[in-house]
């Protein structure tokens, strides 16, 4: 495949099947794809789905179930989207959710053949496994784990894959050599695409998905969301913070997913890094140990016989600044730990504010509502009994009044 | 000395606050049978008569909670089966010469005893810095001590601080009122903490030990990094545009309270006043001191010991570095947030069951909905038939007037006929007539 581009463009009648995985910059180009919406139609491009990612539909065929907060129908979201695929007129439909990453074999066979394997290619995005460590750690955290980088890096890449739900979710997504092979081996290795990324050129990734469908150059632009990270100053915070709500209060997860995950961790993400905060690095042996891997990993994608976009030695990473350790952290800035707790009273307390006085509403720095589930009124717990009678009293009415 | 009330005293504590206001208080609270068996009634219903003592001492109220209801309170003590009354709250330290000699008048000036507890003002001092902060003040503790010992009159923060406990002030404010002979002012012993009990079991005739105080966490003051923490939250709370109302409801009496029963390392940093400022304290201390002794009302302690410096490790400028936190006590305010709404929502009704409830709610309104739809269906279909029998009934009258039409126009043909009839029978008539008359024909 040449590297200027030529020769990249998909027939008409393809659809683009972009599994990710996480951590590879899927939120930023998924954020590109549905925010240009109506340009891509001018060019015959359909990005599936109504939001970001069709992440419940995905799910829904991969998990077999909903997703934690989800309601229980929402797996009839996949149906849904294969039909929206298979009835779109466009020269070519794409599909992108970091969540096909996580299927199995039969999995991804469902998903193919029900977007028709004739016609599916698979792109697989990719970046050097060091860099997706430190990412994927504070993931695990933001969901609720409690181990420290240097037991997760322990348990990544000196523990057997087994060893526990972390280690088997990680390499399942990050043994991209298997994933490849997995997805080729259901619909073909000339159906798939690897992109390695090259972190070094913001726009790669949108250069070659405009290459890859026909649209004009600089066509895809980023929007403001990006899934950053946290810094392991405030992973470190939200670490300790689940091991006094798991193990010392021992409250249950629904709580935890919407206090912490939606509530404190939005709310550091939007804020600015502070100086004083520390980065998340990776120690020298384990960026000895992932790159030792990557070189293995490199090596089987090249022969697998799949398409390749970017350099595939770009995804070892071996920085000679490393640290011999995990850096400690026993001091936490007032503002960082603040923040935390603004986090969780903007969430948890948010009910029993008036609207009109919520974070956001008035213009006043605050998180912009960020979570998979944008409320566009206020939910049930958001009202007295009172309120809610009320609104369907008010309905009602209406709907008598209308009736008669 | 014999410091036994008369019968009918009502005993008015006024604090000022930071003076272990919060162990009389919950000596009395925790113990209100066996004060009254012996004739003593703890006035209010909860550990200090805070909302009607603001009311009372300078119309305030708490942000978020209704008014305090002081004749209410007033009421309650005229209305007590008891030989003696104890009224508690430091919040009535915030009256001026006006409401204090309203307040006293209220409770009946010959029968009103002022008790003023006192300890040091430079260890009052970061003491009350911090539970400002923990009701919702951002000041940092120098800027603080700056504007309170030297831009008083020009700042708008705290301004109860000076009325509270510029000492003198209050003791001559509250002689005033209530008469000199009538005030008490006891100096506390730190090192011997029941002396203030004993003394107030003595004037209010309750055995000695009979008050006993249950240590709270409460009554604690915050580390620096606890304090900190709080006045960052502070600013990152108010700059969201949040209210004092939230403030207090989720975060004063909410989280805060779980905060405060965290147990601080032994060598969590402390608050520490700048010398200058414990130079400023001491100073005034010493005039304050001079004031009370020749105020005349009578003094239970000694006075001198207000004016003593205090323990280096209380002396010293904020360090130049930022304060940090422990990951524990970084993590542990959101935690207490979390436990504090949780305590809302059952305290305001357990969440499921309230879902539970309003589904129910919302299944019967749906039932009606469905019923009166239902009846709506009925009548339709009921005014569909009626309109069918109008009509069928309308087509009948057509009908029958056609009908009515025919048979008239039937009559009036058969008339026409019954006319012809007529006729006919006239024209039978005549040949009868003709019959009956042969002759004539053949005459003719």
């Amino acid at each position: 495949m040449s590297a200027d581009g030529a020769g990249l463009l998909l027939p008409v009648g393809t659809r683009l099947l972009h599994i990710g995985p996480q951590k590879t910059g899927t939120t930023a180009v998924q954020g590109a794809f549905h925010s240009n919406r109506a340009a891509l139609a001018e060019h015959g491009v359909h990005y599936a789905g109504k939001t970001r990612q069709p992440r419940p539909a995905a799910a829904a065929v991969v998990l077999g179930t909903a997703l934690p907060g989800f309601p229980a129908d929402s797996v009839d979201r996949w149906p849904a989207l294969v039909e929206e695929v298979r009835t779109s007129s466009a020269d070519r439909v794409v599909i992108s959710a970091e969540m096909f990453a996580n299927a199995g074999e039969a999995a991804a066979r469902t998903v193919v053949e029900a977007f028709d394997a004739n016609r599916t290619r698979v792109v697989i995005t990719l970046r050097p496994l060091a860099k997706i460590m430190p990412s994927q750690w504070q993931q695990f955290i933001q969901s609720g784990a409690h181990m420290s980088y240097a037991e997760f890096l322990d348990a990544m890449l000196d523990q057997p894959r087994d060893t526990s739900e972390h280690t088997q979710a990680f390499w399942h997504r990050h043994r991209h050599d298997e994933l490849v092979e997995r997805w080729a081996g259901v619909v073909g290795p000339d159906n798939v695409t690897v992109i390695a990324i090259d972190d070094r050129e913001r726009r790669m990734l949108l250069d070659t998905f405009e290459l890859l469908l026909g649209l004009p150059q600089g066509l895809l632009a980023y929007d403001t969301k990006s899934n950053s990270s946290l810094s392991l100053t405030e992973t470190e915070v939200f670490r300790e913070f689940n091991r006094q709500f798991f193990l010392d209060k021992q409250w249950p997860e629904e709580v935890h997913a919407a206090a912490a995950r939606y509530g404190m961790a939005t709310y550091l993400k939007n804020e600015p890094t502070l100086a004083c905060e520390e980065p998340i690095a990776t120690p020298a042996w384990a960026l000895r140990r992932a790159d030792e891997i990557a070189v293995e990993m490199t090596t089987a994608i090249r022969r697998s016989g799949v398409h390749v976009i970017g350099a595939l030695q770009d995804l070892r990473h071996l920085p000679d600044d490393a640290p011999d350790d995990v850096a400690a952290i026993d001091e936490v800035p007032v503002e960082v730990a603040a923040r935390a707790v603004m986090g969780v009273v903007w969430h948890t307390t948010m009910a029993r504010t008036p609207r009109s006085r919520r974070p956001g509403t008035m213009g006043a720095k605050a998180p912009a509502a960020k979570s998979s589930k944008p409320a566009t009124g206020p939910t049930t717990d958001e009202l007295t009994s009172a309120q809610l009678v009320g609104v369907v009293a008010g309905r009602a009415r209406r709907r008598i009044t209308r009736s008669t | 000395m014999d410091l036994l009330l008369p019968v009918g005293t009502r005993l008015l504590h006024i604090g000022p606050p930071k003076t272990a206001t919060t162990t009389l208080q919950s000596a009395f609270h925790n113990n209100r049978e066996a004060l009254n068996s012996h004739r003593v009634h703890y006035a209010g219903k909860a550990r200090q008569p805070m909302t009607a003592a603001l009311a009372a001492a300078d119309g305030s109220t708490v942000p978020g909670r209704s008014a305090g209801n002081w004749p209410r309170l007033l009421q309650e003590i005229e209305d007590a089966d008891a030989d003696r009354v104890m009224i508690s709250s430091e919040f009535f330290s915030h009256a001026d010469d006006e409401h204090a000699r309203a307040v006293v008048e209220a409770l009946g000036a010959d029968r009103t005893h002022v008790v003023i507890t006192l300890r040091p003002l430079v260890k009052i001092i970061p003491s009350q810095w911090q539970q400002y902060v923990r009701d919702r003040m951002r000041s940092a503790y120098p800027e603080w001590l700056d504007l309170m010992f030297n831009h008083a009159d020009e700042t708008t923060i705290t301004p109860t601080f000076w009325r509270r406990h510029r000492h003198d002030l209050l003791v001559r404010r509250w002689a005033e009122a209530v008469g000199k002979q009538n005030l008490t002012v006891i100096v506390l012993d730190e090192s011997q903490p029941e002396r203030l009990l004993n003394i107030v079991e003595e004037m209010l005739g309750l055995p000695l030990g009979l008050l006993v105080s249950k240590p709270d966490a409460n009554n604690r003051s915050m580390t620096l990094p606890e304090v900190e923490l709080m006045r960052e939250f502070n600013e990152q709370f108010f700059a969201n545009e949040w209210t004092s109302e939230d403030y207090t409801r989720f975060i004063r009496f909410g989280s805060t309270r779980r905060f405060m029963e965290r147990v601080p390392a032994a060598d969590e940093p402390k608050i520490t006043t700048p010398q200058w400022a414990v130079d400023r304290c001491i100073e005034l201390s010493r005039q304050m001191v001079t004031s009370i002794a020749t105020s005349g009302v009578r003094i239970l302690g000694d006075l001198e010991w207000l004016t003593v410096a205090p323990r280096a490790s209380a002396v010293g400028d904020p360090e130049e570095n930022p304060v940090v936190l422990t990951t524990e006590l970084a993590a542990r305010h959101s935690i207490d947030v979390i436990g504090a709404a949780k305590v809302l929502s059952t305290q305001e009704g357990n969440f499921p069951a309230q879902l539970a409830a309003v589904k129910q709610q919302l299944a019967a309104v749906k039932q009606q909905l469905a019923a009166v739809k239902q009846q709506l269906t009925e009548t339709k279909r009921k005014l569909a038939d009626a309109r069918k029998q109008l009509r069928a009934v309308q087509e009948r009258l057509q009908e029958t007037k056609q009908q009515l039409g025919d048979s008239e126009q039937l009559r009036s043909e058969q008339s026409i006929h019954h006319h012809t009839a007529c006729d006919l029978m006239g024209v039978v008539f005549g040949r009868v007539r003709a019959r009956l008359v042969p002759g004539r024909r053949s005459r003719g």
